[in-house]
């Protein structure tokens, strides 16, 4: 048969056709390790790290498998209800590599501040991409769960589900109407680590228009505190999460120092889950914890 | 000779089994067949056994192999059974190089952790030895400034954690001695050493025999002393920090493992080498299958392991040990 | 004016001046770097006038004061624990951290605070303290303290091996509890910052105890130095000796390391310091480097604050830090 023959010629145009179809289904998305092309949408996800599954929950896709350090509670409940069940493969710092793959993932999504060492080897078990989730703030969070949606081909989804909740946050923040500077921070019984706007907690906070009681050029994301400089820093609302039971608030709290403090005089010190607050920082976390400042501030 | 070529010959097949089992054991168990069928062929299970168990069990070996070598050596040379290349701030001179690698260029590619460790080792056991032998060398001083420099570069490390808490965790994992993440990438650069050292420590060992005589008999049967010690105590260092540089501070290894050699087959090196590099191989090989296998799917360190196994038998070996 | 008088003089100045560094260094810890800008004027106004209202005063009295008292304490403690070490085992190298009470308090204080098994029971002060005697009665037992020879390599060694089974738990602990690894590893590394008026009431009844058995051994070890046949031989109980000073060692380390965290080398440069000053009475040179010792802690913890304000750099890493250059050049120059 002659190539000239317009037969041929048809086959060969419609192979080419369809060929080329096929890679505009493929998804290329960018990511920390350069760019990453999946050819069908991934179903089985292993999530290794928190904010991973916040945002795999927002795009209503239910993750095999996530890096839990062992513990179910650890992740909150508004993101819990809308994920089905899943495998545990070990700690976000070292997670047990047979675990993942005996899950027979598509995609693996990991921490680009965590999971460099391995993702060589992350890569030859499933296409891996690399996102940044320790220490980000509320909008680079809301960047990496609009590259995650493109991952999963549920970009209209996350979109909408985006400008509802970017429209939670504008009506929230109308709400308040003082001047009064907020502070997160985590306690153990080895001291306290104030959140600056710099971390998650804190972008949110910023993001409500609420004052932080630091230094503006303040670069760090965590400052460890001590009881003179919390004295100094004085925050008129002062949100702690506990990791330990016993902190070394309740050494500061029977100081004759602490009555100076504006919280202890408003009552305005508050207890609030360490697991929400810092562990988390997902778009649901961030409702969650913009809402709880609203009732909070409600006279 | 033969009942000892038997027990050599049982330690390997010990270790070839022991190996088998770590293949088996995991977070997903898989039965025998699928692993020598994955062996040979490759296959659904390939990344499991061929990308992640086999080359974590090799490296196992190999720096059991190492650390135990290095032991032989080192304590051949210092003449006292209870002396390591732990000692020699080994373990925290890597740790110093590498978590400042860690800490100060976190995005930098994990393949230069083992030669800037290795590096970092050296320099550190370096200074130790020149500093005890520059005044009134003795196996007590020289453990004294080990721990005393050790001390320095441990709270080196700790400032570094502390300016960059963000980081702490990693360097943790690869401080304490760790197989986690380990893969065909850590074992290729380790070979070398092995290859060139091992058969290097065998050529020694004739003159290690004569030098436990004491350094003047053996300077009369004809061992070039300084030499021998310059070379053993420069092999034992880098077949420490070549091991440190790999998986971080495996503890108790370079000490334990020339004395159940010594229990095993006798004193004589030509013995004791290939035995200690055995049991060696054999108790960090065993420490990283517990580790993986106690409470999947998390990992504890193998180094913990190695502490825990290696301290109490040490402490009764020192009971035990009353001369020296 | 004869030229005893002026050796008399020249007597007291040493002390003088040591006693004047320290009380410069405990004056400026009670209003230097601080984040509310204390000066002097205010530690003048809480002498002569004192307002419990005025928040600055309150701060010097409720925070500063007990902290520049513990540290100075502890100073002293380690000072004299180490020289106990050193006159014991005739050996310029020792040091209290040979007897594994820091890895002791370290381990035990990471058990407690990721809650595993019993220990998680224990007030955290308490496992602290129990993890520094464990660790200290282990090695003193398994050294052959109790043996009628004493043997330093072995004591050595069993340090050492205690050691490193003590940290590599430590270790192991702050992998597993990674949220909390990064508050612990402030206080591994030697914190004054978390010190109030409780610590110094649990510190000083302790101290003072330790202290003045520490003071009953010092005619033990002068003669101790003179090797232990001659000593024993001149009527001192060498095994009665040995338990004595090895407790006060334990006793003195333990509560500084339980408040404060492992603070490391000056138990091991201060005796030299004091040597260096006072010649080798064993009466003399306790105050002598309790008071060096002192002086070295509250200094450093005035330094902590300045490194990187406002955050604070853990002391012991400071000590660390200036220890080791001395120790190299003291190495070198043949003194140990």
């Amino acid at each position: 048969m002659s190539l000239r023959s317009p037969f041929m010629f048809a086959a060969l145009l419609l192979s080419a056709l369809s060929l080329m179809s096929l890679q505009t289904h493929a998804i290329t998305i960018d990511h920390d390790a350069g760019t990453l092309t999946l050819d069908k949408t991934p179903t089985r996800v292993v999530a290794l790290a928190f904010s991973f599954v916040d945002a795999l929950a927002v795009a209503g896709v239910s993750p095999v498998g996530i890096a839990d350090d062992g513990d179910k509670t650890r992740i909150i409940n508004s993101v819990r209800t809308l994920i089905g069940d899943w495998q545990s493969v070990g700690s976000r710092y070292q997670p047990s590599l047979e675990a993942i793959a005996a899950l027979k993932p598509d995609l693996i999504i990991a921490d680009s501040g965590r999971h460099q060492s391995i993702y060589r080897e992350l890569s030859q078990i499933a296409p891996t991409l690399m996102l940044a989730s320790r220490g980000i703030t509320y909008h680079e969070n809301l960047a990496v769960l609009q590259r995650i949606a493109l991952a999963l081909d549920k970009t209209a989804q996350v979109k909408a589900r985006l400008k509802k909740h970017q429209q939670l946050m504008r009506a929230l923040k109308s709400q308040f109407n003082n001047n009064d500077t907020y502070q997160f921070a985590i306690i153990t019984d080895k001291g306290m680590w104030l959140h600056s706007p710099n971390s998650y907690a804190g972008s949110v906070i910023k993001e409500l228009g609420l004052s932080s009681p630091l230094a503006k050029n303040t670069a760090e994301a965590y400052l460890q505190s001590s009881f003179e400089q919390l004295l100094k820093t004085n925050p008129d609302w002062l949100l702690v999460g506990q990791y330990t039971e016993k902190t070394v608030l309740d050494k500061w709290q029977t100081s004759p120092l602490w009555k100076m403090l504006s919280v202890a005089k408003s009552k305005q010190l508050i207890h609030v889950p360490a697991n929400l607050w810092s562990l988390t920082s997902g778009m649901l976390a961030a409702e969650q914890m913009a809402q709880a400042l609203a009732d909070y501030a409600r006279p | 000779m033969t009942r000892h070529t038997q027990l050599l010959l049982s330690g390997f097949s010990l270790l070839i089994l022991l190996a088998l089992l770590s293949l088996i054991m995991g977070a997903e168990p898989l039965p025998i067949k699928t692993v020598l069928q994955t062996l040979i062929e490759g296959g659904e299970e390939d990344f499991i056994v061929n990308q992640y168990r086999l080359p974590r069990i090799l490296i196992a070996i190999l720096v059991g192999m190492g650390l135990a070598i290095s032991g032989v050596l080192t304590q051949g040379i210092i003449r006292n059974p209870l002396a390591s290349p732990d000692l020699m701030g080994v373990s925290a001179g890597a740790g110093l190089a590498a978590c400042s690698l860690l800490l100060i260029w976190p995005d930098i590619s994990h393949l230069w952790l083992p030669p800037v460790a290795l590096l970092g080792g050296f320099s550190a056991a370096l200074i130790i030895y020149l500093l005890n032998r520059w005044h009134n060398p003795s196996p007590a001083r020289l453990a004294l400034v080990g721990i005393a420099i050790s001390a320095f570069l441990s709270s080196c490390i700790n400032f570094l954690l502390v300016l960059h808490p963000i980081e702490v965790n990693s360097a943790m994992i690869w401080l304490t001695g760790s197989l986690w993440g380990r893969n065909w990438d850590h074992l290729w650069p380790l070979l070398p050493w092995l290859i060139t050292l091992v058969p290097f420590s065998f050529y020694l060992a004739w003159s290690l025999d004569l030098f436990a005589l004491g350094e003047e008999t053996a300077g009369a049967l004809g061992v070039n002393t300084q030499g021998l010690q310059t070379a053993a105590l420069l092999s034992a260092l880098a077949l420490a920090s070549v091991s440190v540089a790999v998986c971080g501070s495996i503890g108790f290894v370079g000490l334990l493992a020339p004395h159940l050699a010594r229990l095993l087959v006798g004193s004589r090196h030509k013995l004791v080498l290939p035995c200690a590099a055995l049991v060696g191989a054999l108790l960090v090989l065993s420490a990283d299958t517990l580790a993986r296998n106690l409470a999947p799917p998390l990992e504890l360190p193998a180094g913990l392991l190695t502490a825990i196994l290696g301290a109490p038998y040490f402490l009764f070996l020192l009971h035990r040990y009353k001369g020296y | 004016m004869n030229i005893l008088f002026f050796t008399r003089q020249s007597k007291l100045l040493k002390p003088a001046l040591l006693l004047t560094t320290l009380l410069l260094g405990f004056v400026l810890s009670l209003y230097g770097q601080s984040e509310f800008s204390l000066q002097a004027s205010d530690l003048w106004r809480l002498l002569i006038a004192p307002d419990s209202g005025d928040i600055k005063q309150q701060v010097i009295v409720s925070l500063r004061l007990p902290r520049s008292l513990v540290a100075c304490l502890i100073g002293f403690n380690l000072g004299v624990a180490g020289l106990l070490m050193q006159g014991l085992t005739r050996n310029p190298l020792a040091s209290p951290t040979l007897f594994a009470i820091n890895s002791g308090a370290a381990c035990l204080m990471a058990l407690n605070s990721i809650g595993f098994a019993f220990f998680s029971g224990l007030p955290g002060e308490v496992a602290t303290f129990l993890g520094a005697l464990c660790g200290g009665l282990l090695v003193f037992l398994l050294g052959g303290g109790l043996g009628s020879q004493s043997n330093p390599l072995r004591l050595i060694l069993a340090g050492i091996a205690i050691n490193g089974l003590l940290t590599s738990l430590t270790r192991a602990a702050l992998i597993i509890a990674d949220d909390k690894a990064y508050s612990m590893l402030h206080w591994l590394s030697g914190s004054l910052s978390e010190v109030d008026w409780q610590s110094w009431s649990q510190l000083w009844p302790l101290s003072l105890a330790a202290l003045l058995l520490a003071l009953s051994t010092t005619r033990g070890l002068n003669l101790n130095a003179l090797g232990e046949q001659t000593a024993t031989s001149l009527g001192i109980n060498i095994s009665w000796l040995r338990i004595r000073v090895c407790f006060a060692v334990l006793l003195l380390t333990a509560i500084s390391v339980t408040l404060a965290g492992p603070i490391v080398f000056v138990g091991l440069i201060v005796p030299h310091f004091a040597r260096a000053l006072f010649k080798n009475n064993h009466f003399i040179l306790l105050p002598a480097s309790g008071v060096l010792g002192a002086a070295l802690v509250c200094w450093t913890d005035l330094f902590s604050r300045a490194i990187v304000p406002p955050a604070e750099t853990p002391v012991g890493i400071i000590t660390a830090l200036i220890g080791t250059p001395f120790f190299i050049y003291l190495v070198l120059k043949g003194k140990l």
